[in-house]
């Protein structure tokens, strides 16, 4: 090795968030070939990732040790705007890579209307270097245009079939989005004039339990809170993701969901981490143990497959609110709150993914009637199993070392003489029957006796697509400790 | 002196409150969209009272007048949709469900009968009161001023907030560019665009104006734009005149537009964003960071990508009050 890994580091990182808007201003001017230019730079960025992890994990700063931060235009904090890696972005800048390259492949199949094409590329490429982006920055001002640029393109995403439905769910997610952008816009705009500074670090650095961080803290998690659909601002998630095309759902509940939660997690840990009392911590935990039994039981009431799989969503989110009091008793769980994230937009992915191939070739998705489609299609049934084995946390799969750490962690609070952590335990533990009952609910019909059904064709991408990132989430269980000690590589972090 | 300015700012804030008010109280859609077009310019008002005129320039231009052209256009488009439906043709073919007018027929939901302000009200209170209060307690805070001012003379413009848009924070600017853009796409995704139902111009008074206008709203935004590396101006606000330009123009036409080239169009609305990054790789190839600038070069990269980002803005903001793509552009 001629040269230390940390020296291409910075140009590594800035040359991902050129590459990805590239591949995104390229489609957009050349849509003829969207969908080709598309292929070419999904391939592109997810090598480049997987390339920035390896620099990064080889460099291997140490905990104490300073983030990777790079100076755009040369100009560094307060002046300018800093990129901001360390082991948690890149944890996340991973995963989007992986379900953002399941989705482009999956999309080649799902989406070959000529004109079509022409439009959905250009977003999604647009939405993925959004969330690039949001993942990179380390700058309060510039999160909430990432933010913007991530739920815009979100948001015409979820239209642009036109159907009615489409168009009256995104308009629903447009003014949802715009809420919470303007309240934490608002909140960043408190702590600009409280501190006079935008960049992270250096906010984090100068706050402290003062007014101006309360009411910032209270916007700006009130404002994610919305974006994230946490209970009990949930209530516009099931609409949006379950009437856009299948792709989209994927990449909604899967990654555009985790950014706002990444980033409601990484200004607790930071900013706004003298705020934090148990007290708050409760409050938030049984908003999570709230939102875990509505969201499974409206997925065990919902009729329609892709319904079901958005309000799991909601359900699962719960558990990463449960896990807020989790962390105030033992702050070295919120690496496991992160896997857990990681593993579940890994599998609720794939489950969107094989939903939507069910769906196109039944041509509906009212679960009643997908009988003969389920069972003359066992490979997509087998990937919706999988990844929902995963969601439920059974042995071997990923959700079953996240839930197991969770687990964990929520045994300790006990031990360590708190009553309400058997609530925790209860709820971590219950979530998962839940999540059964209603992943079983998917799929139980595949094996009733019945006519088969094919249904209309679909290509090999929409078969095989689904069940690759299935095994993904399931294998993720393997890449735990890989995981873990990659976000032990947070400065600041406990 | 200073007591008539108080006086002054105590009216413009009441007027303020007041039009936002009766703009969220009024029924009649037309009404309201009047006086959000008057919210934007008192609010104008306001920033310049603030001393912020760049802020004071961009919320005329685009806060009341481009958002005012665009609301007042899809007002218009509503209006017609709902003429089709009433018009009494029996049996007109139920609406395609996946055609162009499927936004504004989602969005036509009738409103609910009776509204309540008062949740509305109490929450704004509340909400208002503890901002007050957090305000109250924050110091007096010059923010990056000073820092930016010591750092103008490598900047290679002389106004400080083209500084920070177009060097030191250029990367914000150029997602909000792309913002811009992202937005367009979203509204063409939608659909191909139908016409205005065309209105004949009733007298020479519109096409007569219009020759005297569209020169004068050229050399304007030139103008702002060039203003911008010493001055209030910029990118943002002459993209906006030179729009309202052209806004003007596709208003007075005195037939269907001609079919716009894809090519070139997807081209125009790009060349912002495309100039932008390949001027930030570049930077980044030269060893002065992902969109940073040799120290002797930023003046004529600034002015070369504002040239470019106004361009694309105002064809942007023409194409969106057109409203869905152009035939051209599937061609």
């Amino acid at each position: 090795m001629i040269e230390a890994p940390e020296t291409w580091l910075p140009t590594a990182i800035a040359g991902l968030v050129g590459l990805s808007l590239a591949v995104a201003v390229v489609a957009t001017a050349w849509p003829r070939q969207a969908h080709r230019i598309g292929l070419f730079g999904a391939l592109a960025v997810f090598a480049w990732v997987l390339g920035l992890s390896a620099l990064f994990v080889a460099a291997g700063p140490e905990a104490e040790a300073a983030a990777t931060r790079v100076a755009l235009g040369g100009w560094e904090a307060p002046l300018g705007l800093m990129l901001h890696l360390d082991g948690l972005s890149m944890t996340l800048l991973v995963l989007t890579a992986i379900v953002a390259l399941a989705t482009s492949l999956y999309s080649l199949g799902y989406i070959h209307d000529r004109i079509e094409r022409r439009q959905f590329w250009p977003l999604w490429l647009w939405l993925w270097a959004g969330l690039n982006m949001l993942f990179l920055s380390g700058d309060a001002f510039n999160l909430y245009i990432t933010l913007e640029v991530v739920s815009l393109s979100a948001v015409a995403l979820v239209a642009f079939t036109g159907t009615a439905a489409a168009v009256s769910g995104a308009v629903r997610y447009l003014l949802i989005n715009i809420l919470g952008s303007l309240s934490f816009l608002m909140g960043v705009v408190l702590l600009f004039g409280e501190h006079g500074v935008l960049d992270l670090v250096l906010l984090e650095a100068r706050s402290e339990a003062g007014p101006t961080e309360r009411m910032a803290a209270v916007l700006m998690t009130a404002g994610l809170m919305l974006k994230a659909a946490l209970f009990p601002l949930h209530v516009w998630l099931a609409p949006a993701h379950g009437s856009a095309p299948a792709p989209v759902s994927a990449v909604l509940s899967g990654l555009v969901v985790t950014g706002s939660f990444y980033l409601l997690l990484r200004l607790w840990m930071g900013v706004f981490a003298p705020l934090a009392t148990p007290a708050f911590g409760i409050l938030i935990g049984l908003l999570g143990v709230a939102a875990l039994i509505w969201g499974s039981a409206q997925a065990l009431r919902a009729g329609r497959l892709k319904s079901i799989v958005a309000y799991s969503t909601v359900a699962q989110f719960g558990y990463l609110l449960v896990a807020f009091p989790l962390m105030l008793v033992d702050p070295d769980a919120w690496r496991v709150v992160v896997f857990f994230a990681v593993v579940h937009a890994l599998a609720k992915a794939s489950v969107f993914l094989a939903a939507g191939t069910l769906q196109h070739a039944a041509g509906h998705d009212r679960l009643a009637e997908l009988g003969g489609v389920l069972r003359a299609r066992p490979r997509t049934v087998f990937a919706l199993g999988l990844a929902g084995v995963s969601l439920m946390g059974l042995p071997f799969t990923g959700g079953f070392i996240a839930k197991y750490l969770l687990l964990e962690a929520g045994l300790g609070t006990i031990l360590a003489g708190s009553v309400i952590g058997v609530l925790w335990v209860v709820a971590i533990a219950g979530g998962g029957l839940l999540a059964a009952a209603y992943v079983l609910r998917m799929v139980a019909p595949a094996f009733h006796r019945g006519p088969e059904r094919a249904g209309e064709a679909v290509s090999p991408w929409m078969d095989w697509v689904p069940l690759g990132l299935a095994t993904v989430a399931a294998l993720a269980g393997f890449a735990g400790t890989l995981t873990l000690h990659t976000l032990t590589l947070t400065p600041g972090a406990p | 002196m200073s007591l008539l300015l108080v006086i002054f700012d105590l009216v413009l804030l009441a007027g303020i409150i007041g039009v936002a008010w009766r703009c969220l109280a009024s029924t009649d859609l037309f009404r309201a969209v009047v006086l959000f077009i008057t919210f934007g310019l008192l609010l104008a008002l306001a920033w310049v009272r603030l001393e912020a005129p760049d802020i004071a320039l961009a919320e005329a231009a685009i806060g009341a007048g481009i958002t005012g052209a665009l609301l007042l256009v899809t007002l218009e488009r509503l209006r017609s949709i709902m003429a089709e439906r009433h018009s009494g043709r029996p049996h007109t073919p139920p609406p395609d469900p996946s055609g162009p007018h499927a936004l504004l027929r989602a969005l036509h939901d009738p409103p609910p009968e009776r509204h309540s302000f008062f949740p509305a009200l109490i929450f704004a209170l509340v909400v208002g009161s503890l901002l007050v209060t957090a305000l109250w307690h924050q110091p007096q805070s010059t923010g990056l001023e000073p820092v930016v001012d010591a750092h103008m003379d490598v900047s290679g413009v002389d106004h400080p907030i083209t500084a920070v848009l177009l060097n030191f924070r250029a990367y914000d600017t150029f997602l909000e560019l792309a913002i811009v853009l992202i937005a367009l796409l979203g509204a063409w995704s939608l659909g191909r665009h139908d016409l205005i139902p065309a209105r004949p111009a009733p007298g020479p008074i519109l096409p007569g104006t219009l020759r005297l206008l569209v020169p004068v709203a050229i050399v304007t935004g030139v103008y702002v734009l060039w203003a911008g590396s010493h001055a209030p101006g910029g990118a943002f606000q002459a993209g906006a005149i030179l729009g309202a330009a052209g806004i003007l123009l596709v208003l007075a036409r005195p037939r269907q537009l001609p079919m716009a080239p894809g090519i070139p169009l997807r081209l125009g609305i790009t060349a912002g964003v495309a100039l932008f990054l390949l001027v930030g790789l570049y930077g980044l190839g030269a060893g002065h960071g992902f969109l940073g600038y040799a120290d002797a070069w930023a003046y004529p990269l600034i002015i070369l990508i504002e040239v470019a980002a106004t361009l694309s803005i105002a064809l942007t903001l023409v194409a969106l009050f057109v409203a869905g793509r152009p035939a051209g552009d599937d061609a």
